[in-house]
């Protein structure tokens, strides 16, 4: 793996300036939270309600449902990166089906790519896996090209690293991580507005 | 490196299970020697096809369909192994056969993941493997797999075939590790579960291996009561290096699972007809 990395510290104290530039720009409420036995794992907390167009098999009735979104961005040291986690349920609090939340995420990643239905491997990259901290049932999509994505992304240079290629500047990891969020937040139809990289 | 006895031992380990169903009692229980290594989600089919054939429950009904597991009262939390679940029960691990409930109402959805056609066990067993990767590796030998290795250690998991897990998974565990992949697990009283991972050489700053001790202080480092880390049913001395133990007992998932346990380390075993008897002229 190439491109910078990013330091647990790094992320951290990048969260804050995360939350500045999202905030106002993005509708979805957000905030910064910590989680973890000693509470002492900060995660930045999302979420917002989209109206999605009803199951396809019904298709005289489609009636648009309302399903919630919760989103935690966290870290995970295993890949030295941001990672996602998400509930998806129905306005009552009732988790989606598996089938459902599959659905969601394959139509906001072909909304905002393009890609044929068909030629995405969804199964390979979208699990539902215990929160890390929390232990309760998130989506989660695997980051292993998550860090080399980053190093795509980012244009942190020579000088935000330290002598381990790490990105150790809070602007550049806060930039770095708006840059995955980016990507990976159109999973869950999270579109990060432009002028946030002001 | 070849797979030698001890890996084949924590490979071959069984525990028998009783599956029964409390709410008929009519319904005769299902027995199964379940693999130590396994997971329960890949019995589902069985257990399924056991309630439709007893107990007259369609296996594509809602109940079939969102079957769960509980034992002395709590979800199993099944994305665990067999194995480290049985190890885990408090205050002690149960009499054999291990006795299981079958639940087909009131799925646990906030507690428990949720295994099926759009979330398979074979894609969380994935998950699993390459998490271990980017520790050891940064994910460059499970990239470097294709599609069809990957399916192969599954295969060789789900069909109890060692060596065609292990022609694989040797890819996997060769080589100098960044961080050993492991997990420390303490079942508190409340029926909570406290999952500790942290960043761990295999090696001191001295270049001497790294002990368990070691991992303790530096997972837990204000902790000063005795305690004991366990691992397929046995307890391990203290002064284990990490990368032994990980090397020879690590999981198919290519995690070492460790049990924290109150108490010091009994080291002659603790002679529990469910653990493992480790062969100790095989340890290198």
């Amino acid at each position: 793996l190439s491109g910078p990395m990013l330091s647990r510290s790094a992320f951290n104290e990048a969260l804050p300036q995360l939350l500045a530039r999202l905030s106002g720009r993005l509708s979805w409420p957000m905030r910064l939270a910590t989680v973890g036995a000693e509470s002492d794992t900060p995660v930045m907390e999302l979420q917002t309600s989209f109206l999605v167009a009803g199951p396809a098999a019904d298709a005289s009735d489609s009636a648009p449902v309302l399903v919630q979104v919760r989103l935690h961005i966290g870290f995970s040291s295993a890949y030295a990166c941001p990672v996602l986690h998400f509930c998806l349920s129905q306005p009552d609090g009732v988790p989606l089906a598996a089938s459902d939340a599959a659905d969601f995420v394959r139509v906001n990643v072909e909304s905002s790519t393009g890609e044929a239905a068909g030629q995405l491997d969804l199964a390979s990259v979208l699990s539902q896996v215990p929160h890390p901290q929390l232990g309760c049932p998130m989506y989660t999509l695997h980051p292993c090209r998550t860090a080399e994505l980053i190093g795509r992304l980012t244009s942190a240079s020579e000088a935000d690293r330290d002598g381990s290629g790490e990105v150790r500047d809070t602007n550049a990891a806060a930039l770095a991580v708006l840059s995955w969020l980016t990507v990976y937040g159109r999973a869950v139809g999270l579109q990060v507005p432009p002028e946030c990289f002001l | 490196t070849t797979p030698d006895s001890i890996q084949r031992q924590v490979w071959d380990g069984k525990l028998p299970v009783c599956f029964v169903l409390p709410e008929d009692p009519d319904v005769p229980p299902l027995y199964s020697l379940v693999p130590r290594v396994g997971y329960f989600p890949a019995l589902l089919d069985r257990l399924r096809a056991h309630l439709s054939r007893h107990a007259g429950i369609d296996e594509d009904s809602p109940g079939a369909q969102q079957l769960w597991l509980r034992s002395a009262g709590r979800p199993l939390r099944w994305h665990l192994p067999v194995g480290l679940l049985y190890d885990l029960e408090r205050p002690k691990p149960p009499p054999l056969p291990w006795e299981v409930e079958i639940r087909t109402r009131d799925f646990p959805t906030d507690e428990l993941v949720s295994f099926g056609p759009n979330n398979s066990l074979e894609s969380y067993f994935l998950y699993c493997l390459k998490e271990a990767d980017a520790l050891k590796h940064r994910a460059r030998v499970i990239n470097e797999m294709g599609e069809r290795e990957h399916r192969q250690l599954w295969q060789g998991l789900l069909n109890d075939q060692f060596d065609q897990f292990s022609v694989v998974n040797r890819k996997l565990m060769e080589g100098e590790a960044k961080y050993l992949p492991f997990r420390i697990y303490q079942q508190e009283a409340d029926g909570g579960l406290s999952v500790l991972q942290c960043l761990a050489k295999p090696h001191r700053e001295d270049s001497t291996p790294l002990t368990l001790s070691d991992l303790l202080r530096i997972c837990l480092p204000n902790f000063t009561d005795p305690v004991t880390l366990a691992t397929h049913g046995v307890s391990l001395p203290m002064e284990t290096p990490l990368a032994w133990a990980y090397d020879k007992l690590a999981y198919p998932d290519n995690f070492l699972h460790l049990v924290l346990q109150p108490g010091r380390c009994n080291s002659a075993g603790d002679g529990e007809s469910s653990a493992m008897q480790l062969d100790s002229s095989s340890e290198s």
